[in-house]
């Protein structure tokens, strides 16, 4: 029972994989998003779907590698941080230079 | 038996002498003093992160020139090969839960490879970069530039070196802490890369 009760806590095997499947693709959606190939400007709708994705993958990791699935108030309170973050530089993107 | 199969495993808060008074720090995984670390890092390169775009305010087109000069699609491969190393490091965690302390460690050392691979990565944009004469002293970009990928690389050095420990001294206890850095090293490409290499 002990056993069962350590391994349970932590993510299984196939969720893991699942996580990092699912992270590997948010990151082919950074390489087209973010336009890696290209040198132009992305602009606004590109910018905001570049920081979507990637505060989507911090949601993961948060989650799932540091398995903070187990407390999930201070899941949602790091990714509400993550999220702050990324609004900031957001808005500061907007604006005018 | 939710509850049960929930909890944390037993040695889990025993390595610490200390574990009954971190409080509500006490419920998340590892090591509370881990936690205030991350978060402290979030804050610095969060913090790093904000003022990069701040300054890249004031001279957008030196930025997006200065950036033009960074291998995007490395940096993008860079992040999947820190990715695939969180993933190692994950199922080191999983397998010492499961007592199998050999395949811990191969794990462990998986992760460290890639590690490796990824300071290496790193490593060759920084000599493409100085070789073109693009120093901490070009400009403002490529001062925070450095200063940045530098400092996260300094932590992967730092992360290496505690997996290698970790995996020395290995107990779920220990490996879950190490691992919890090395997700964290993760966690903070993740942010930087977009910003730095790919806002413009």
């Amino acid at each position: 029972m002990k056993e069962k009760a350590t391994r349970s806590y932590f993510p299984s095997r196939i969720a893991l994989t699942i996580a990092w499947v699912v992270l590997i693709a948010l990151t082919i959606g950074t390489i087209f998003t973010g336009r890696v190939t290209h040198q132009s400007t992305l602009g606004v709708p590109l910018f905001a779907a570049l920081l979507l994705v990637t505060w989507a993958k911090a949601g993961i990791i948060l989650r799932m590698y540091l398995n903070l699935r187990t407390v999930p108030a201070a899941a949602d309170a790091l990714t509400i941080l993550v999220g702050l973050i990324l609004a900031v530089i957001a808005t500061l993107y907007v604006l005018p230079s | 038996m939710q509850d049960t199969e929930n909890k944390a495993p037993e040695n889990h808060e025993s390595g610490d002498t200390l574990a009954g008074s971190w409080g509500v720090l006490s419920a998340l995984p590892g090591h509370p003093m881990m936690w205030i670390l991350i978060v402290s890092e979030i804050l610095v390169f969060g913090g790093a992160l904000i003022a990069f775009s701040g300054v890249r305010l004031g001279d957008p087109d030196t930025f997006r020139q200065s950036q033009d000069h960074l291998d995007r699609l490395a940096g993008a491969l860079n992040t999947m090969v820190l990715l695939t190393s969180g993933l190692c490091a994950a199922l080191a965690v999983n397998a010492i839960a499961a007592e199998k302390v050999s395949n811990a460690r191969r794990w462990l050392a998986a992760a460290s490879t890639l590690g490796v691979v990824f300071l290496g990565v790193k490593a060759m944009e920084y000599a493409t970069k100085l070789a073109d004469g693009l120093t901490p002293t070009t400009n403002a970009f490529f001062t925070l530039y450095y200063l940045t990928t530098g400092f996260h690389a300094l932590h992967v050095i730092a992360g290496i070196i505690i997996l290698a420990i970790v995996s020395w001294k290995a107990s779920v206890h220990t490996i879950e802490i190490g691992t919890t850095f090395w997700h964290m090293v993760d966690l903070v490409w993740v942010l930087l890369f977009p910003i730095v290499y790919l806002m413009r």
